[in-house]
């Protein structure tokens, strides 16, 4: 659960990102999410209408932006360094890489953070909505995920990249951004929806 | 003394959901069909027939019961989409089926008497006239509260009627008497009754002003938030307006209802079920909350002395929460 | 147009003395089909409105009036309980059940079901006719065309709907004007009365949108069906009921009765509607599918 705090990469990483090359990484990513939805049909049942949509995904802390689409079953994905590469988005929704990241994985509760400042959206809400609640119910484990593409490696590499991403989240190395309300009572809100 | 523990009532919007809850203690499990016969028709929730069936089974093989609530009111012309969905409750192994509407308690009555029935808080019975009669008329089994009444009420309530009680004990609060709230259709077009969503999603706007964010409902400003203030979902009676020169949360804060500190009295109060909100909520927060409160009901029913702050501190922090109706100065 | 003009009960606290006024005006002044008399908001207020009760039903037996008494909408206390009780159980008026509570009290009655309860299908419509239904206030919110729709499949009963005045949204436990005034229920100095119309709420971008009375939310706009009455008459509405305001209700009622004789113009009867009521804002939107604070020009089809 969220303990109200949002840790986001120091500006250097976003200055190292800045040379990775989009193309590798784009086919990596890809080909994880294809393998992910392959395992899970009913996700796309779940995403309904909603598949035909583009939703566009701004990491604030890299340097880098993601589209995503889910045409025909297939998981589309591209990437580029501004959001004017991406014109005709239907939603646009930007947070901190690992705020994105646990909400992929279920581990952060979305509500919480969807409609405090630490993700924002633009476009069409209930897309957003009906995409983060296939992915609630997809169950899935993004390091577990990554480190399968390894093939007989994958195992340590899980093990291993968990270690660090949990390290990692807790390590001062990482700017935390406490929320600066000192009166938190907007945080009582039932979540995304109201009853 | 032990009592018999009160049964927990948990939420679940996918068949993951269902899963965690069973996993985290629920004794039941509460879920809709994917369609506007569920008063939580949100876009990418609810079971397809075939989830609900494994979902069922998943529950069953666990020791959990699943309750299936078909609690909008159905549509003039159209009553068979819901007819359908009660048919189909009825053929399944689920526990029983959650009402709202006269014509389909009617409807289940005489075509399914075998059916159980739980009269939905979308039908607010508020007093023990009103539920006998439902008890007697439609043969409701339990009854889930609304929100308006207090302990002392709901005692009374329960030393008149012979059915179940079940009343909400954490998650979000209607204001006013569910089931009789036509706000979100005034601003909206959609209301709860008619299409299972309350301030829909896609109404909601954010914009940043600069000074403040500002969220609006089909373009009515519903709150503004200053620098700094983390800003929540636009719930049409948990707004910010001005009345007369007076600026302020004029019917009720953001809140939500978290009735821990009271769950001695509840079971005092002879209430048979507990009930937590949420079909929208995310699994991993809700395997919390059900943990929480599993361990909270077993003590209350064992008669143990616990610190229910220490038990529920992880879903209470930095939140503001309400004893709401329960305690009657919330009047 | 053979439909009935009926005066739904008055919504908000007005004192005993104007209260009295205002219904033996209508006891002798107006044409009204039907007058829903009682206290349907708030039980605190009940006291006050016994007090001259009986004076105003005697003044309507004697002009000949219909009257329906009303209840209370939302009844949880002891005291509303028996309340309600003594009004289903007294045989000398029909009675209009806001709550669906009445129902035990009512077996054996002929009775209306009021604007409050879930009306939304021929199915509920067929249950409740079926133990003594006989007249349905339909609820605000329900699209004119699902009006239609209803009727069809149920066209037994008879059906009204508000046509005039604030629009009763939502009911609560909870005392708004008590909140609004740092004030409990329980002693709420009954300050609803400083609002005879409703206080409004508005939004923090100054939008009007809201009314509060008491424990009941309101539209900030007046419902005002003119243009839309033929269409619904056709579809079966066979009752319009207008919702009492402060001013000129018996200058209102003649318009309404106008236009549904077809002796004036719907536009027309609008302008002077207007000008009797000057501090409302009209609405039309919830008959016509549309949110119901809007107001649509374009012709309702059905």
């Amino acid at each position: 659960m969220s303990n109200g705090t949002v840790r986001s990469f120091p500006p250097f990483v976003a200055r190292v990102t800045r040379f990775l090359p989009l193309l590798p990484l784009e086919r990596l990513i890809s080909e994880v999410a294809n393998r992910v939805a392959s395992q899970h049909p009913e996700f796309f049942d779940r995403l309904d209408d909603y598949a035909s949509k583009s939703f566009v995904i701004v990491p604030t802390d890299l340097d880098w932006v993601a589209s995503l689409t889910f045409h025909n079953e297939k998981v589309q994905l591209h990437l580029a360094r501004s959001l004017d590469s991406f014109p005709n988005r239907d939603v646009t929704v930007t947070a901190p890489f690992f705020t994105l990241v646990s909400l992929l994985d279920g581990e952060e509760d979305g509500d919480a953070l969807f409609f405090s400042r630490d993700l924002t959206i633009e476009g069409d809400t209930e897309a957003v909505l009906a995409l983060r609640n296939a992915l609630d119910d997809a169950e899935i484990d993004f390091i577990h995920e990554c480190s399968a593409i390894a093939g007989p490696l994958s195992r340590p590499l899980e093990a291993g990249g968990k270690k660090a991403i949990g390290l990692l989240k807790a390590s001062p190395f990482m700017r935390a951004r406490q929320q600066e309300n000192a009166e938190p009572s907007m945080d009582g809100m039932p979540g995304a929806y109201p009853t | 003394m032990t009592q018999k523990a009160m049964e927990l009532v948990c939420p679940a919007g996918t068949p993951a959901a269902l899963r965690t809850a069973v996993d985290a203690g629920a004794d039941t499990i509460y879920c809709g069909f994917r369609d506007q016969t569920n008063a939580r028709n949100f876009p990418g929730l609810n079971f397809s027939r075939k989830e609900m069936q494994q979902g069922i089974e998943y529950a069953g093989k666990n020791g959990a019961k699943v309750l299936v609530a078909v609690n909008t009111f159905a549509q003039a012309g159209n009553t068979d989409l819901w007819y359908k969905a009660i048919d189909d409750v009825a053929a399944s192994d689920a526990h029983a089926i959650i009402l709202a509407d006269i014509g389909l308690l009617d409807y289940a009555a005489s075509k399914h008497p075998d059916l159980r029935v739980h009269l939905s808080v979308q039908a607010a019975a508020a007093n023990a006239d009103m539920i006998n009669y439902y008890a007697s008329e439609f043969g409701a089994k339990r009854v889930v509260l609304p929100r308006v009444l207090t302990v002392q009420e709901i005692a009374a309530i329960n030393r008149e009627i012979s059915c179940e009680t079940e009343v909400f004990i954490f998650g979000g609060l209607c204001v006013m008497a569910e089931g009789r709230c036509s706000l979100s259709s005034y601003c909206t077009g959609k209301s709860p009754n008619i299409n299972g969503v309350c301030s829909p999603p896609g109404s909601v706007k954010y914009e940043d002003h600069g000074t403040h964010l500002e969220s609006t409902l089909e373009g009515i400003t519903i709150n503004q938030y200053p620098k700094g203030e983390a800003a929540a979902y636009p719930t049409l009676c948990k707004g910010r307006f001005e009345s007369l020169g007076e600026t302020g949360y004029v019917f009720e804060d953001p809140v939500s209802l978290n009735a821990a500190q009271i769950l001695p009295q509840l079971q005092e109060a002879g209430v048979t079920a507990l009930k937590i909100e949420g079909r929208q909520r995310g699994k991993a927060y809700m395997a919390q909350v059900v943990k929480s409160f599993r361990k909270a009901v077993d003590a209350v029913a064992k008669g143990q002395s616990f610190d229910l702050d220490a038990l529920l501190a992880p879903l209470t922090e930095g939140q503001k929460s309400t004893k709401g109706s329960y305690q009657k100065t919330w009047r | 147009m053979n439909t009935e003009l009926t005066l739904g009960p008055c919504l908000f606290n007005w004192s005993e003395a104007d209260w009295r006024d205002f219904y033996f005006r209508m006891a002798d002044e107006s044409d009204f089909d039907i007058i829903y008399l009682g206290e349907a908001v708030c039980s605190k207020r009940l006291p006050f409105r016994n007090n001259v009760l009986p004076d105003i039903l005697e003044r309507m037996e004697s002009a000949g009036k219909t009257v329906i008494i009303s209840t209370l909408a939302l009844v949880t206390t002891k005291p509303e309980r028996k309340v309600l009780r003594d009004q289903c159980e007294q045989e000398m008026w029909t009675v209009e059940a806001n709550d669906l509570t009445a129902l035990a009290f009512l077996k054996d009655r002929k009775f209306v079901i009021g604007p409050y309860v879930n009306i939304y299908n021929e199915a509920t419509i067929h249950s409740l006719a079926a133990r003594g239904a006989e007249r349905f206030v339909l609820p605000p919110e329900i699209p004119a065309e699902t009006i239609a729709q209803l009727i069809k499949a149920a066209p037994e009963p008879k059906y009204e709907m508000q046509v005039f005045g604030r629009l009763p949204l939502a009911l609560s436990a909870r005392c708004y004007h008590a909140r609004l005034h740092n004030l409990h229920k329980d002693s709420c100095r009954f300050v609803c009365d400083q609002d005879p119309d409703g206080r409004d709420v508005n939004s923090l971008a100054g939008q009007p949108f809201l009314a509060i009375n008491g424990i009941q939310t309101m539209s900030y706009g007046s419902q005002l069906l003119l243009e839309e009455l033929p269409a619904l008459a056709d579809a079966g509405v066979s009752a319009f009921r207008l919702s009492p305001h402060t001013g000129d209700m018996l200058g209102v009622a003649r318009l309404f009765r106008a236009v549904m004789k077809e002796e004036m113009d719907a536009g027309e009867a609008r302008a002077k509607i207007g000008e009797l009521m000057p501090g409302h804002s009209f609405i039309n939107g919830y008959s016509h599918g549309a949110p119901g604070m809007a107001q649509i020009e374009e012709a309702l089809a059905l």
